[in-house]
């Protein structure tokens, strides 16, 4: 058994071990180089009662290579990529240590999710969000946890109980916008996941709402 | 599936600091105090950095070629600041003898305690309801060590002043002893002294070998003689071990007498080096030179790695160059033929790919045909399908000669 094997099966043995830390390891295929992390959202964050799940694909190099880790479960989070899981954090790229190991890097991974850097972001759209209003971001970050990671029930997704249409409710949810103002764009003759796009990209969330005139949006949407 | 390859892969044997029980403190500690923080092995050629971190020596030479800092604390550092921890080595050469045992003692001891009770306060009863068959087997153990006691009978009036129930217990485990050395010695292991084992005198609470307790007690309790048996069985092996320590303390400081071969190999700047003196290099350390360029460097730089980390090893414990050249060689297979697939039955392989193989042949053959007799080949398809096939073919034999290689 080379080196770097040993070195992952002693890995695996510790996370297996250690019932305090709630990371758990599986593997994808047969190969011990291609794993499955997950671990539960920290406590007292929009990501609380979640199960986050990752994709970890150990170098052939390693432990002087980083682990290639991203997220399968949806998260919205600011150094998270929301379409692709990819995961901006300074340890998975050049602060990379050998001493550093799995369950290490698991923990930093659940530690991002407590403290988002949003000037180092992986998602511009997610951070500019977060930076603008963090209620906001909040909301829709617990309505992806609810839906995507199996998190409790949301503020947000008990709003879109009450209306009616529901899964169009869900789809502005999810963009993190308020649904007055897409109907109120909609109301003026545009497809509704068009000013969703629109709305999105603009940011057009809390403060910035009164920053952006109508006529921007407008202007944008005719644009697309 | 995939659950049983999991546990299968934990249940290969990778030592590990876990082994050990967390009860009696510090044991798991020791073991992993003693371990690279890189590989997770008891250190092999330990080296401290100037921030007093250890680690293996290939390991943090392998670390700093990526990032020129320590691994634990992100001190900046370098192969210069490199110094061979000798005490670590030492103590990692001595653990390596102990641990199995240690590991033993430990998982008996725990057996021990978790055992139910209620076995002890039996084990008590039935001495105390038959005392003669006891003393009579004690009396058989004593004639089959030929110990000169005399009569157990006289030893339990001795023992009973100070702590009776205490005294009986020792007998009844050397009673024990007679009747579980025939059956099975190992499973009751743990609460039976074997010989050479320290038992504590019930009458003056000192630690007696366990084999010289009846004459320990019969002679009034003298202070325990120095054990000779003990000595003169280890004595070769503390001679060796001595002479193996002072051999490995003197190592560093007598380069000279081993040749210039056991000199560190300086590291190359070899954007300088020209092809030729690139390959000169290589075959200074018998190397070989296969591959291109960038092949030479990586393996030159592999090579000193692998030759200046050797050198942090007490002599004893370093590997000859030929080991490390086959080391290299394992390592570059490893590094370039991730691909292949290792055949280990080739005819079966072949037998099951019999048809696989025929169609490549099949497919080969129309390319020659047409230059020996064009008029030969079968009308239409074959000119239009063999530009589009030759290539393909090329890959299909080349996989088909690797297997054969493997």
């Amino acid at each position: 058994m080379d080196a770097r094997l040993r070195r992952v099966n002693k890995e695996i043995a510790d996370c297996k071990n250690d019932k305090t830390s709630k990371i758990t390891l599986e593997l994808v295929d047969e190969s011990p180089f291609h794993l499955k992390g997950a671990f539960p959202g920290p406590e007292g964050t929009p990501y609380e009662g979640g199960h986050f799940e990752v994709d970890i694909r150990i170098p052939d190099s390693y432990p002087f290579q980083p682990l290639k880790m991203k997220f399968i479960t949806k998260v919205y989070h600011p150094n998270i990529s929301s379409a692709s899981g990819a995961i901006c954090l300074d340890i998975l790229k050049d602060a990379w240590s050998p001493v550093l190991t799995l369950k290490s890097t698991l923990i930093s991974l659940q530690s991002l999710l407590c403290s988002p850097e949003p000037n180092d972001p992986q998602d511009a759209e997610v951070a500019k969000h977060y930076m603008t209003s963090r209620s906001s971001f909040e909301e829709t970050a617990r309505y992806w946890t609810h839906i995507y990671a199996g998190g409790p029930e949301a503020k947000a997704a008990g709003k879109a109980r009450d209306t009616p249409v529901g899964a169009v409710r869900d789809e502005i949810a999810i963009a993190g916008l308020e649904k007055a103002h897409v109907d109120q764009f909609e109301a003026l003759g545009f497809e509704r996941t068009k000013v969703i796009d629109v709305l999105r990209r603009l940011n057009y969330r809390g403060a910035n709402v009164a920053k952006i005139t109508e006529d921007r949006v407008v202007e944008e949407l005719l644009k697309s | 599936m995939l659950a049983d390859s999991l546990t299968q892969l934990l249940l290969s044997d990778v030592p590990d600091p876990t082994d050990f029980p967390k009860s009696p403190p510090g044991l798991r500690e020791l073991d992993s105090s003693l371990r690279c923080n890189i590989c997770g092995d008891l250190f092999d050629g330990p080296v401290t950095l100037a921030c007093g971190h250890c680690f293996c020596s290939l390991c943090v030479r392998n670390a700093l070629a990526e990032k020129a800092e320590c691994p634990i604390c992100r001190k900046q550092a370098s192969e210069t600041q490199l110094r061979v921890n000798l005490a670590i080595e030492t103590c990692v050469a001595a653990w390596k003898l102990a641990r199995t045992h240690i590991l033993r003692l430990t998982k008996e001891e725990e057996e021990r305690l978790t055992r139910p009770k209620r076995k002890a306060s039996d084990f008590e009863r039935i001495v105390i309801e038959s005392p003669m068959k006891k003393r009579k087997r004690a009396g058989g153990y004593d004639e089959r060590n030929s110990s000169p006691t005399p009569g157990s009978s006289k030893s339990p009036s001795k023992i009973r002043p100070k702590s009776p129930v205490k005294a009986k217990r020792v007998v009844s485990q050397q009673d024990d002893d007679v009747i579980e050395i025939s059956s099975s010695p190992v499973s009751n292991a743990p609460d039976i002294p074997s010989a050479a084992d320290l038992v504590t005198c019930p009458v003056c609470e000192k630690e007696v070998p366990f084999a010289l307790i009846n004459k320990h007690i019969d002679q009034r309790c003298p202070p325990p003689p120095p054990s000779d048996n003990d000595a003169s069985t280890s004595k070769d092996a503390q001679q060796t071990a001595w002479s193996k320590l002072m051999a490995g303390g003197g190592g560093k400081g007598r380069p000279k007498e081993r040749g210039i071969d056991e000199e560190p190999i300086p590291k190359a700047s070899y954007h300088t080096l020209k092809d030729k003196q690139l390959r000169e290099l290589l075959l200074d350390h018998h190397l070989p030179v296969s591959g291109d360029r960038s092949t030479w460097i990586t393996r030159h730089q592999r090579w000193v790695m692998l030759w200046n980390a050797n050198l942090d090893k007490s002599p004893n414990l370093r590997k000859s160059a030929n080991d490390l050249r086959s080391e290299l060689k394992k390592w570059e297979a490893e590094k370039t033929g991730k691909k292949k697939t290792v055949v280990d039955d080739v005819a079966g392989y072949e037998k099951r790919n019999k048809a696989h193989f025929q169609a490549l042949t099949e497919a080969a053959r129309p390319r020659k045909v047409p230059d020996k007799s064009p008029s030969a080949v079968a009308p239409g398809s074959p000119d239009v399908a063999s530009p589009l096939a030759t290539p393909r073919d090329i890959i299909l034999v080349d996989e088909v000669e690797e297997v054969q290689i493997g």
